[in-house]
């Protein structure tokens, strides 16, 4: 039997990933704004259904890397049925590009999505009209509660989409306005609209979340709550708890099974491998609880006002609020965020978001704050950390309208994001997207940040003339080379400096090595070798400086070698003088 | 024994390292937080079942 290929189409942020996911039963990314999904997505239902999914875009006749996208898959991508998704409480803006996809001369099945959205906004559709008057067939669902999906798989399976395909009588022409008189007339037929009771309060919220004056306070605000709920209400004391718990647990008890081996042995599997390991697992719960906070502002609705709002200050970093996007994914990874520049329209505006999505504060940095922040400033922890994150942020300002007067002169796009409506984000899609992090978080403390915990731990107790002591070892040769650039900015130890060169396999690795080099008990020795001065100093820099190789090579993957040697370059040079600066004027100001 | 325990652990910490270096440099990544909503973890998938 032959492959049916559907494509799922639609406006942005109507539900297609969320459909597509239900499907196909996999896992894309979903988000409560507008340019979620950017490439072509391919799913199966039982081998039999090849499912497309596809950007989300408003209509077919402008020229935008997503619409090229869809339009080109349409024409030459074999498609047999377009799945047409709209949002069922704003069709009258939604129908538009379902006029233009007529055009294409393909079986429809319009998915009326969101009716619950629809229900509580008190619009009534008449779907048999809706389906009559357009020639379609039309389904409702509700992609996000699992309803009327076994529909579209139904009609999907059966193949037969041209049952309803007649009476076809409006064909879309030139004419815009023309278009939308034809809509109006649609719905006028086929929807009772009762009156909004929900929009009042979205319209509320926005006048004061969108508030020219409380905006940007309320942004700080909120992102401030987040970190107080990671660092002092949730995420630090679960680590604190994992800290003396577990890991303790496993350290007496590796103690007593190890008693009769060899002290070298005992030091690999104890110095090397489980302070390595254990001393970057322990901030787990500080990662996760953050990632649940953001999950939750994304899914809410408040992340698209947060671009929105950016837009200003993005403009006068010669950038459209578009671009705050990917800034916003190099919070979890600078890789995904520099790879999500691709939907931006110009190739400046591209390079310059790529440039700039890694001076975010990505999670592998989170482990190195943390450790810090306990040690240092106990009791503080929150405004440290979150003080760092502002500081990526904007130094991510200052750098743009750098670049944007020198080297990314450029004229000005306009900006439209659309606002989703607010939503209080489901419990079990939170869980997931956070469980997802985690996954992926102990895959790497499983995999590089051990390997790389047995490598250093070699390389610290060993040269070429067999086991040494610590400071005779291959590693303290090579830090104690870098230790002189880094004596102005306050951290001229061997040990941390050859922490930042192992820390470009995975930030993470600074927290293991120090683990290793300093021994279980981190975080009593870090005291004597770092003041809190030079430990802020040492944190700024690790922020600012070259990212991990992963985001080195993506650079060079998208834009080239000259970029990434760019890009390297002044992130090195940048967290320089920016540590000098922070060491100086604090031992200035407190010492 | 502690001697082929650890000739054992010192390969497969080299043998990962190795693998995870190649993808890295090569601008396959293997972070931890890009998980479904990385573009790369989806170029991967795509890779996979188009072989299989
Ligand atoms: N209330 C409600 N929310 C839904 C429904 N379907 C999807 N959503 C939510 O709508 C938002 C957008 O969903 P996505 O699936 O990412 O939308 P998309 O069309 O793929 O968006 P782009 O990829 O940006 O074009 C998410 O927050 C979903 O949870 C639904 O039936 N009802
Ligand atoms: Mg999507």
């Amino acid at each position: 039997m032959e492959m049916i290929t559907a494509a799922l189409l639609g406006n942005p942020n109507v539900g297609k990933t969320t459909l597509f996911n239900y499907l196909t039963g996999s896992n894309q990314y979903v988000g409560n704004w507008a340019g979620v999904t950017v490439e072509r997505k391919e799913g199966f239902i039982e081998d039999r259904i090849k499912i497309v999914d596809l950007p989300g875009i408003y209509a077919m006749d402008t020229y935008s890397n997503e619409e090229k996208v869809s339009k080109e898959f349409l024409e030459k991508g074999g498609v047999d049925v377009i799945v047409n998704i709209v949002d069922a409480s704003s069709l009258s803006r939604n129908l538009y590009l379902t006029l233009q996809l007529k055009q294409f001369n393909k079986p429809i099945v319009l998915v009326l999505n969101m009716i619950d959205v629809a229900k509580t906004k008190g619009m009534k559709i008449d779907y048999q009209k809706l389906s009559k008057k357009l020639g379609v067939t039309v389904i409702p669902i509700s992609a996000s509660k699992g309803i009327g999906i076994e529909e579209v798989k139904k009609l999907l399976k059966s193949g037969n989409f041209f049952s309803l395909y007649n009476e076809n009588d409006y064909q879309y022409v030139e004419d815009e306005k023309e278009n939308y008189k034809y809509i109006e007339e649609v719905l006028a037929e086929s929807m009772i609209y009762e009156g909004d009771k929900r929009a009042t309060i979205g319209e509320r919220i926005d006048s004061i979340v969108l508030n020219k004056f409380l905006a940007y306070p309320l942004f700080v605000f909120i992102l401030y709550i987040i970190f107080k709920f990671t660092f002092s209400w949730v995420g630090q004391p679960l680590s604190d708890a994992m800290d003396s718990v577990i890991i303790t647990k496993i350290v007496s008890l590796l103690d007593i099974l190890l008693q009769n081996s060899s002290s070298w042995f005992r030091s690999l599997i104890i110095d090397g491998i489980v302070a390595g390991v254990g001393s970057v697992l322990v901030f787990l719960p500080i990662i996760l609880t953050l990632f649940l906070g953001i999950s939750f502002l994304e899914d809410s609705g408040y992340m698209a006002r947060a671009a929105f709002i950016m837009d200003r200050i993005m403009r006068k970093m010669g950038l459209s609020g578009k671009a705050f996007i990917p800034l916003i994914i190099g919070f979890g990874c600078s890789v995904p965020g520099i790879m999500s520049a691709r939907t931006l329209e110009s190739d400046k505006d591209r390079k310059l978001t790529a440039l700039l999505v890694p001076l975010m504060s990505c999670n592998a940095r989170l482990p190195v704050y943390a450790l810090f922040a306990t040690v240092f400033f106990p009791g503080n922890e929150t405004f440290i950390t979150f003080s760092l994150y502002l500081l990526g942020i904007g130094m991510a300002f200052l750098i743009g309208i750098l670049f944007k007067n020198t080297i990314f002169r450029k004229d000005e796009e306009p900006f439209i994001i659309e606002l989703p409506e607010y939503k209080l984000p489901e419990f079990k899609s939170l869980i997931r997207s956070t469980w997802e992090k985690g996954k992926g978080f102990l895959k790497k403390a499983g995999t590089i940040i051990f390997a790389m915990s047995v490598i250093i731990w070699f390389l610290s107790n060993f040269n070429f003339s067999g086991m040494v002591d610590m400071g005779n070892s291959f590693l303290a040769y090579i830090g104690g080379a870098m230790a002189p650039i880094f004596k102005p900015l306050g951290f001229g130890t061997w040990q941390s400096s050859v922490a930042l060169l192992t820390g470009l396999m995975a930030k993470e690795v600074v927290v293991s090595t120090m683990g290793v080099v300093y021994g279980v008990e981190l975080q009593k020795i870090l005291l004597q070798h770092f003041t809190s001065i030079a430990a802020y100093s040492y944190l700024v820099f690790i922020l600012l400086y070259t990212p991990c190789i992963s985001v080195v090579a993506v650079m060079r993957k998208e834009f080239g070698n000259r970029m990434m040697i760019f890009s390297v370059l002044y992130q090195l040079f940048l967290a320089w003088v920016v540590s000098f600066i922070v060491y100086n004027i604090g031992n200035l100001v407190f010492g | 024994m502690e001697v082929i325990i650890t000739i054992g652990i010192v390969l497969l910490a080299v043998f990962i390292f190795y693998k995870s270096a190649k993808k890295k440099t090569t601008g396959d990544c293997d972070c931890g937080s890009c998980t479904s909503h990385c573009p790369l973890y989806e170029e991967r998938k795509a890779n996979k079942s188009v072989k299989k």
